[in-house]
């Protein structure tokens, strides 16, 4: 194409030309450079914009000590969050039984995964889960406590957190060697998954029993769009993630979804970390 | 861990056998030998993948227990349960079926032999429209089986069967715990949650 210029002389290349060239000629330059032998520097893919940096997970051993120090920090998590349930006082007489009976479970729970830790000579582990702390009860507290409904979002709550943990000691149970810590995550799991069941029994009666997904249904939202959560939500145990919706809808009437899942690399309570509280 | 509260299923032996507690407490009595003969020490870190054949034998068990428990809710439903307890019925039934097919699976055999000793003992409880009659019976089956899965599962050795077997144990707690519910049989909460079950000692029987 030949663009006249303001002369009135005749010009092969405009301005779009040159920037198209110039783009061809960059991405050749980067092609040759990679396909370079002496190509040096850092070798992870490139990043865009201003996201964080990525912590790389620490590479410690995982054995029964770290599984069962992870168990137990998670069983003190959700025993914080009950306390703070209990703080907010919003619950009624029956309720405040419930989530009472909850904490002194899950208290016990993660002094048995003490002990157990103990007795494979590892050192037991007191305090919540920094990552989970720190990525999901913080700012699901904040959601739950600034909501239109903190009621709702505290059974849900509950739900969700009995189901992960619950989730939690059906996996670690087979990651175990240890036959005494093996048998003490699957009667944990089956304690939790009683607990979730039992919840959604007390909170939603028999409409709550079943999740229709199970006969090929799909999921059911209340009337403000969150799902509804139910006893029996699976035909087998499931270990798989879980979303929970919580808090005030903004102003495009979208809530918060946070996605709950078992422990990874990045959660576990390696034998080199120093209790955090 | 929490003190245990009174199970609204007496598994007491003393129990006359015509009652449907009586019934729940000789499903402890159908056994002959131990299924704990057949295990081994377990490491996990060197478990093999598929089931061996000693977790066969006790698969093929756990199969026919699955089996008798969809057949029994089958039985509730054929005796008119309706409503409510006969969704869950349906359901249950439906469960159970999928983790015999899921077992017999797993241990390559057909999911086609029940447990003739334990259905018959249950039958006559399970054979009744009364929701809360169902209820009671139903609920102490599912403790049963997910306290029959818990004991078999120390003894598997291939992380198959362990695996399957615990993502079904969870799931049989659950349906026990709706069953509590709905008959309105826990009169605390350490019972919902803590129920005093036995399991079975299931019968090493020949694979089909």
């Amino acid at each position: 194409m030949i663009r006249r210029t303001a002369h009135g002389t005749a010009s092969r290349y405009g301005r779009r030309d040159a920037l198209k060239i110039g783009g061809l000629t960059v991405s050749a330059a980067a092609l040759v450079a990679a396909c370079g032998d002496d190509r040096t520097g850092d070798e992870a893919p490139g990043r865009v914009g201003y996201a964080p940096p990525i912590t790389d997970p620490p590479d410690y051993p995982i054995d029964d000590a770290v599984l069962l120090r992870t168990a137990s920090s998670l069983e003190l998590t959700l025993a914080l969050v009950y306390e703070t349930i209990l703080g907010i006082d919003l619950l009624d007489d029956e309720q405040v039984l419930l989530v009472e009976q909850l904490l002194e479970s899950h208290v016990a729970i993660a002094a048995e995964m003490g002990e157990l830790t103990e007795s494979i000579d590892g050192v037991a582990w007191e305090c919540t889960n920094p990552w989970y702390m720190e990525r999901l009860v913080d700012p699901l507290l904040v959601a739950v406590q600034g909501s239109d409904d903190p009621k709702r979002d505290i059974i849900n709550t509950a739900v969700a957190l009995e189901n992960i943990a619950a989730a939690t000691h059906q996996t670690l149970t087979l990651d175990l060697d240890d036959a005494d810590a093996s048998a003490a995550t699957i009667a944990a799991a089956t304690l939790e998954s009683r607990h979730a069941a039992g919840i959604v029994a007390a909170s939603r009666g028999p409409e709550g029993y079943v999740s229709p997904t199970i006969g090929g249904g799909g999921v059911q939202n209340d009337a403000q769009g969150i799902p509804f959560q139910f006893s029996v939500t699976d035909t087998f145990g499931s270990t798989g993630q879980i979303e929970l919706v919580v808090g005030a809808p903004d102003e495009n009437g979208v809530r918060e979804t946070f996605i709950l899942q078992t422990p990874s690399l990045n959660a576990l309570i390696y034998n080199e970390l120093e209790p955090t509280c | 861990m929490t003190p245990k509260g009174h199970s609204p299923v007496d598994l007491d032996p003393a129990a006359p056998p015509t009652s449907r507690r009586g019934l729940i407490s000789a499903l402890g009595a159908v056994g002959l030998a131990s299924a704990a003969a057949l295990s081994l020490a377990r490491t996990a870190s060197a478990a093999p993948t598929s089931p061996t054949d000693g977790d066969k034998e006790l698969l093929f068990q756990a199969m026919r227990l699955e089996l008798t428990a969809a057949a029994l809710y089958d039985t509730a439903l054929e005796a008119g349960l309706s409503d409510v307890a006969g969704d869950v019925a349906t359901v249950f039934s439906a469960n159970h079926l999928a983790y015999a097919d899921k077992i017999a699976g797993i241990a390559g055999f057909s999911a086609d032999a029940r447990n003739e000793e334990v259905y018959e003992q249950l039958e006559s409880a399970f054979a009744t429209s009364d929701a809360e009659s169902f209820a009671e019976v139903a609920n102490g089956l599912e403790n049963t089986a997910a306290a029959t899965h818990t004991e078999l599962l120390a003894d598997y050795e291939s992380v198959n069967a362990r695996k399957l077997t615990a993502s079904i144990l969870v799931v049989e707690a659950r349906m026990a715990t709706v069953l509590s519910d709905l008959g309105g049989l826990a009169s605390s909460l350490n019972q919902l949650f803590e129920p005093d079950a036995e399991p079975l000692e299931l019968t090493s029987g020949v694979l089909s």
